[in-house]
């Protein structure tokens, strides 16, 4: 029982995580159009900033946290303003295109430049809240966990309700539902767009910080995040954030029940499975319900 | 040249721009609220109009017809300001007009496009919010919207629908809806009957008659069907191949027997 409330505890957070993750990318994609892979160098920056600034120079958390969500926001504003937007420009047709290899470009290079400024093999904890454990029934929970669990759901009931009852947020899903129509109704799409990598990234910064406490930063923290980030965000696509939160929490418990049946291996590859019985589920769903029909004619 | 009745001209298959200059006796009020002259617009570089006048005087209905591909939805969206003209100028309310439909917004116009008109994900409710935001104030949105419950009484009731499972009628309804919340000086509407069945795009007409009969609101509209924009309209400009042909006014139209040297 111990064991198995152990990996419940693991797979909830770990989930949470995947979920908020996934809610930002999906945001990020469905409301911009941007495959926003660079997501997860501003959350590894965070992380990484935060965790270093209060090992090495000996910060106290506060202001490493504060900086290091302020630099994952400034990188995640400035990747739109400056690299996004001139691709737009000038690439035309193949913007689109242009933007992924750019967005992946960011990747590699940001956890190069990283790997050179905080050594290769760096990883760093920074503590953010006491060590302590708790037990619910015979399970046990460590804070940390419950803090992340609790941040991130927080993060995504807010999120919910400035989707859906903002002025702001529906200005948002005006611009996802059809961008050139919004700015028929007067809405700065452009603004919208920005404040969107504004709220992104600061998910991102808050996450990358929660993983650095929970776990561990690492130059390629990144790498991770955004994997489940563009599961979730598929898998959630066009349903509300909390459905989003709790697919995130189901993929968090499948691969740690899974984890702790198969091990390692097969745990991170459950991941991906998940991702192709969706896409194989959407790419025959037609076929399915043609089948479905001619047998219910001819019976 | 071909002139039919009174008062019409038309360029007779022609890129005889001196049609553009003739004269057309309508119903006008005092000054242009709109007026454009010498546009060349298009997209990617690419002219998809040339050099067209064209205005639409205080209180006034103008119509745009022409084929398929002719440039009518480039010229409504130049005028709307969506796109940024190559060539010539354009005034609104005698002030020159940017290519910035927010701007242009406030400055009193709406536009009602094509197709994919309203946002489909949206409520209803949620739809007519993002419109009211154009409103001066709140008490201006109110009364946009006391006003436009009365002449679209249907999109009211279902406010808490999505307004992609409305009917084509409509959302076509709701999306002048929409387009009436900032009580606006000049509507442009982008062939507001298309995909409807007639009845349905004879009480799209109806709506449109009443706001430029009763109360005076300035209509620009393109429109593929005769038979209702002369309901509308005080007259219409004739466009072909990007270029403007001629300009016609709805009562020396209504008495041709056939149309096809228009399209």
């Amino acid at each position: 029982m111990g064991q198995y409330g152990f990996t419940l505890v693991s797979g909830l957070t770990a989930g949470s995580t995947y979920a908020l993750a996934g809610a930002a990318f999906g945001l990020v994609f469905f409301v911009t159009g941007r495959f926003h892979f660079a997501f997860g160098v501003w959350y590894g920056l965070a992380g990484m900033f935060a965790a270093w600034a209060v090992t090495v120079p000996h910060w106290s958390k506060g202001p490493a946290i504060v900086v290091a969500l302020l630099l994952g926001i400034a990188g995640g504003m400035a990747t739109e303003l400056i690299v996004y937007r001139t691709l737009d420009r000038r690439a035309g047709g193949l913007s689109l295109l242009g933007v992924f290899i750019a967005s992946l470009g960011l990747v590699i290079g940001g956890e190069a430049i990283m790997g050179l400024v905080f050594k290769q093999a760096a990883s760093f904890n920074i503590s953010l809240v006491p060590v302590n454990v708790y037990h619910w029934a015979t399970v046990p929970v460590p804070l940390i966990s419950l803090t992340v669990f609790l941040v991130c759901w927080v993060m995504l009931v807010v999120l919910y309700f400035a989707l859906n009852k903002t002025s702001l947020g529906r200005q948002m899903r005006a611009v996802e539902a059809n961008s050139s129509l919004a700015a028929d109704y007067g809405i700065n799409t452009k603004r919208i767009i920005l404040i969107v990598f504004f709220i992104v990234s600061a998910i991102g910064g808050v996450l990358g910080i929660l993983q650095a406490g929970a776990y561990a930063a690492t130059p390629v923290m990144g790498e991770n995040v955004i994997i489940y980030a563009i599961v979730v965000a598929f898998l959630g696509r066009n349903r509300s954030i909390i459905t989003i939160g709790l697919i995130g929490e189901a993929l968090g418990l499948i691969e740690a029940f899974v984890g702790f049946k198969f091990g390692q291996l097969l745990q991170s590859l459950v991941i991906f499975v998940v991702l192709f019985v969706f896409i194989a589920g959407i790419s025959y769903a037609p076929a399915i319900q043609a089948f479905r029909l001619r047998r219910s004619a001819t019976a | 040249m071909t002139t039919h009745g009174t008062g019409s001209t038309v360029a007779g298959g022609t890129d005889d721009h001196s049609a553009q200059t003739s004269s057309v006796a309508t119903k006008r009020a005092s000054g242009q609220l709109l007026e454009a002259h010498n546009i060349t617009a298009g997209y990617r570089g690419r002219a998809a109009i040339e050099d067209i006048s064209i205005n639409v005087g205080h209180g006034e209905a103008v119509g745009i017809i022409g084929h398929n591909g002719a440039g009518k939805t480039t010229l409504l969206n130049t005028m709307f300001g969506a796109i940024e003209p190559m060539k010539g100028e354009i005034s609104f309310q005698g002030k020159p007009m940017p290519a910035n439909r927010q701007t242009n917004i406030r400055a009193g116009l709406a536009i009602v496009p094509a197709d994919r008109f309203v946002f489909a994900s949206l409520t209803v409710k949620e739809n007519l919010q993002i419109a009211r935001r154009n409103a001066r104030d709140a008490a201006a949105a109110d009364s946009a919207e006391e006003a436009s419950e009365k002449l679209f009484p249907v999109v009211w009731e279902r406010q808490k629908q999505l307004a992609g499972s409305l009917s084509g009628g409509e959302r076509r309804m709701l999306s002048i809806a929409m387009s009436l919340m900032w009580q606006p000086e000049l509507l442009l509407l982008d062939e507001p009957t298309v995909g409807l069945a007639p009845a349905l795009a004879e009480r799209v007409f109806d709506a449109l008659k009443a706001l430029a009969d009763d109360r005076g609101m300035s209509i620009l509209c393109v429109e593929q069907s005769l038979h209702h924009l002369l309901r509308v309209v005080d007259r219409v400009y004739i466009i072909r191949n990007g270029r403007l042909i001629g300009e016609e006014t709805a009562a020396s139209l209504v008495q041709r027997t056939d149309y096809w040297d228009l399209f």
